[in-house]
């Protein structure tokens, strides 16, 4: 990398002219400091691509790690949470990593790549808090983020449209696990989407000279229909259907956080079961192991409210009492709902009912704010992960 | 409670300097199964009394104990084992050219030989300074994950109690720098410099430095334990000697030449230590005296412990600023104008706080000044076993000399002892004529031989937040070490001088049971 980190301004992915020239909108937005498209054509047809056809998302934003070196397993069995000695070469699992006080600093997916060869993908930079943790270790930690690219190849259709321009076989290929494979001549290494993802598809890792021709070769796929380039404020609401947390915006990463109340503990994010206590020593380990076995102080739960017309949610009220805060919604068209992720204080020690959310809404030219119920759709559970 | 039977010992003490002959000896008399580990075959650590020519003896690294207290000495009735002092108290004198030396009176008495108006600011000076460090007392004993808003709201309320101190005072004081409010209050070039080398010895900062004030309250605290400065009869080894009694008749085992390579932690719980030859000792439970960057990263290992922790003993700076040159002397050394019943006193060498910054700038650019500031004891004018009749020992503590000078220190060693020589002899006309032998200490050699890293004798820099409650690293609790069953008693943990306070504390922490 030629960028000192603190030294970025714009940063531009390897196929942003490819997802400029799809845009009739110019709306951008960032993540991780490149600029992503927020809408490319209209939200209607990105979401039927998403859901029903399929749908080619830039994800090279995404941060990627290769930890290599003779003490990479222990390496990363100190840093996250999981047990990570079971993980065979070609598969992949999610994890989490915390500080000292078990306060989340990041999650992501781990591949491995073979003996002491991983990759970890995170949602946000981690790079400072692997390097701090390689004191002592015999690894090399190397931010790849920006030697590679990554397509996302979602939706119903993704399988399909993957057999139209590879003619090698990925019918067998696993959840979680990784392949290569030649696309037009160029090589490609994909790994699928496993079930906790917002949708079923692949994501594909390239060099960054092959990104625009393989983006080119998959958009050039007539015979697929609804085939489309998409933004993310579909993204968005695709997570929100599977109730998926995001960083920096559900809550925040303990060096991110101005409050002890936006940082989470993995038990306080729901995914305690992803703490595994038999393992060797991790960071955290002494803080979260009293906590194991308690209600945990704040949860982020799913929300759902009624109605067709555009709301602004904000407080959470259980009965009475103000119980949390809505952080993130959005109208599902599946749902034909408002669906939000809310971060709550859980006084009452089990999963609060009876719950309504604050709405702002139109009337005319008036602004009105009203109490509306909302409900907990399906498992409360959250998945943190990187898209 | 059943699996402390399969353990050898109760607790394995390591390093036998004087916090771990501390901790050892109070241990023992608690009627723990005691094991003392030490490197070298020399117990005492910077406690050593060594010969350094035949029938001249002297404390080859630290020659005075700073601030044992003495309540440690009668609970481990250490007369009983052979310590005893010399004349006692022993006085500090800033040394002058012309003459008219300057004796440092203790607590805030007033000082003698002083123009009239240095006379009042040194009673006004020296009020505040004893004021100052009383209230700070508690401050600075307080401990890392200690609860901070406790000690502060009982900071002012002590303030609110002692009302001759001001709270604003504090916050004024102790953030200055040393030489500006010396600067300030004084006249005398010699009183300045000697107060604030008094108050920096061993220390990388110099008197213009922001804190350093609050060194010169660090020490006064220390001494107003009751602590004076006191030079045992054969030298530091004794009292090494003295305290290796005390283990020993309790019941302690004393191993010496046994370098610990690693600590064992099963199940997350310190069990043991594994010797550089291989040995495996088990124990239940392991108090380090070495310093805590060492013990935690490579006895314990990074791996053991969480990352922010890790960081924050790696964040410990290590920094050695003094040599030492210890002399053999064929006859006392005439000093102008010095009453020879002084000849034993303390003696401060450096004329001004001109003279200290220099040398202070001179180190930090790696090199040496050619005027150094010092710290000279002559051991021998009131203990005569040290030298053969008639004849003396001189010991120095040179202060600003750099771990790693420019050049090496292959060429800046002769360097250095003449520039010290040539110093001296300015206060002392003969004394290169009566130069028979003598032995120089580099920060290097300072570290090689008493396995201190960088030559710094408190384990690590002492900065402001190690001195009040981030010590001995921040994000740690107590005297625990996060992991159960290891406790840090080293300099680190409370940093200053021969006092064996921290390895006192670290043992009683564990005797409680707390961390």
């Amino acid at each position: 990398m030629s960028e000192p980190v603190f030294a970025r301004h714009v940063l531009m992915s390897p196929l942003h002219a490819d997802v400029a020239a799809e845009s009739r909108t110019n709306l951008w937005t960032q993540w991780n400091g490149y600029s992503v498209a927020a809408l490319l054509s209209d939200r209607e047809s990105e979401y039927q691509a998403l859901r029903y056809a399929a749908a080619l998302v830039d994800l090279s934003p995404t941060c990627i790690y290769a930890v290599t070196g003779a003490q990479a397993l222990g390496f990363l069995q100190r840093l996250v949470t999981g047990d990570v000695s079971k993980l065979a070469p070609g598969a992949r699992m999610p994890v989490f990593f915390c500080d000292d006080r078990g306060l989340l600093v990041g999650a992501g997916r781990l591949a491995c790549r073979g003996d002491n060869d991983y990759h970890l993908s995170t949602d946000e930079p981690a790079l400072a808090w692997l390097l701090d943790s390689a004191y002592g270790f015999d690894v090399r930690v190397e931010d790849m983020t920006q030697q590679q690219a990554r397509i996302g190849v979602w939706g119903a259709r993704a399988e399909a449209l993957l057999a139209l321009v590879t003619s090698d076989d990925l019918t067998g290929l696993q959840p979680d696990h990784a392949a290569s494979c030649k696309l037009a001549g160029m090589p490609v290494s994909l790994v699928r989407n496993g079930a906790d993802h917002l949708a079923p598809g692949y994501v594909l890792t390239c060099d960054l000279d092959d990104a625009s021709a393989i983006w080119r070769r998959l958009r050039d796929q007539r015979e697929v229909p609804g085939l489309q380039a998409i933004g993310w404020d579909v993204l968005n609401t695709a997570r929100l259907e599977m109730g998926i947390a995001r960083a920096g915006v559900d809550y925040q990463n303990i060096f991110s956080a101005i409050h002890r109340a936006d940082a989470l503990t993995p038990f306080e994010a729901g995914v305690g079961a992803h703490v595994d206590f038999t393992k060797t020593h991790f960071t955290g380990r002494a803080a979260l192991l009293p906590l194991k076995d308690k209600t945990p102080a704040r949860k982020i739960i799913r929300l759902q409210v009624n109605g067709q017309e555009p709301l602004t949610l904000s407080d959470v009220r259980q009965g009475d009492a103000v119980i949390g805060r809505v952080t993130s919604s959005a109208y599902s068209p599946a749902h034909g709902a408002h669906l939000a992720l809310a971060r709550v204080s859980m006084t009452a020690g089990k999963t609060p009912d009876s719950l309504s959310v604050e709405a702002e809404f139109r009337r005319n030219s008036v602004v009105s704010r009203a109490w509306r119920a909302a409900s907990l759709p399906g498992d409360a559970t959250i998945a943190i992960n990187y898209l | 409670m059943s699996t402390v039977k399969t353990h050898s010992y109760d607790v394995i003490v390591i390093g036998a300097g004087h916090n771990g002959l501390v901790a050892a000896a109070t241990l023992a008399r608690a009627g723990k199964r005691v094991l003392l580990l030490e490197r070298s075959q020399q117990m005492g650590g910077a406690m050593a009394t060594a010969e350094i020519s035949p029938g001249y003896r002297v404390s080859t690294a630290a020659h005075m104990i700073d601030a044992l207290p003495p309540r440690l000495e009668r609970q481990l009735r250490l007369k009983k084992y052979g310590l005893r002092y010399g004349k006692q108290p022993l006085l500090t004198m800033a040394l002058n050219r012309d003459g008219k030396h300057l004796t440092l009176p203790a607590g805030n008495k007033p000082m003698e030989g002083l123009s009239a108006s240095d006379g009042e600011a040194y009673i006004r000076f020296a009020r505040q300074r004893e004021g100052l460090a009383r209230l700070l007392s508690h401050a600075m004993a307080q401990r890392a994950g200690d609860n901070l808003g406790h000690s502060l709201q009982r900071l002012i309320w002590r303030a609110a109690f002692m009302r001759h101190v001001a709270i604003g005072e504090l916050t004024q004081f102790a953030p200055a720098r040393l030489g500006d409010i010396l600067d300030r209050e004084f006249e005398s070039p010699l009183l300045k410099g000697a107060l604030a080398l008094d108050a920096l010895i061993g220390q990388a900062e110099g008197p213009y430095e922001p804190g350093t004030a609050l060194q010169l309250l660090h020490k006064t605290s220390q001494r107003q334990g009751g602590a004076r400065q006191r030079v045992p009869l054969g030298g530091l080894g004794a009292l090494a000697e003295a305290l290796c009694g005390a283990i020993l008749a309790r019941g302690g085992e004393i191993r010496p030449g046994v370098e610990v390579s690693k600590i064992i932690v099963h199940g997350g719980h310190a069990a043991g230590v594994e010797t550089a030859s291989g040995e495996k000792i088990t124990a239940a439970q392991v108090l380090s005296c070495i310093d805590a960057r060492t013990t935690m990263l490579d006895l314990v290992g990074a791996a053991c412990l969480d990352t922010g922790l890790a960081k924050s003993f790696r964040q410990i700076r290590h920094r050695g600023a003094t040599a030492k040159i210890n002399l053999a002397l064929d006859g006392l050394p005439t000093i102008a104008g010095l009453a020879p019943a002084l000849a034993g006193s303390r003696f401060l060498i450096v004329p001004s706080l001109k003279e200290l910054d220099e040398a202070c700038l001179a180190f930090r650019r790696g090199g040496l000044t050619t005027e150094p500031p010092m710290e000279v004891h002559l051991p021998s004018v009131n203990d005569a076993t040290l030298a053969p009749d008639g004849q003396h020992v001189i010991s120095i503590i040179v202060q600003y000399v750099p771990h790693d000078v420019t050049g090496g220190w292959n060429t800046a060693h002769e360097k250095l002892v003449q520039n010290v020589v040539q110093t001296l002899t300015l206060y002392m006309p003969d004394i290169a004529s009566r130069i028979v032998a003598g032995e120089v200490l580099t920060p290097p050699d300072i570290e090689m031989k008493y396995s201190l890293t960088q030559g710094d004798w408190h384990h690590g820099v002492l900065d402001m937040a190690r001195l009040l409650t981030l010590k001995p690293a921040a994000l740690m609790e107590g005297y625990g070490s996060t992991i159960p069953g290891l406790y840090l008693g080293g300099a680190a943990a409370m940093a200053g001088g021969i006092s064996g306070s921290a390895g006192e504390a670290a043992a009683r922490a564990m005797l409680k049971g707390r961390a």
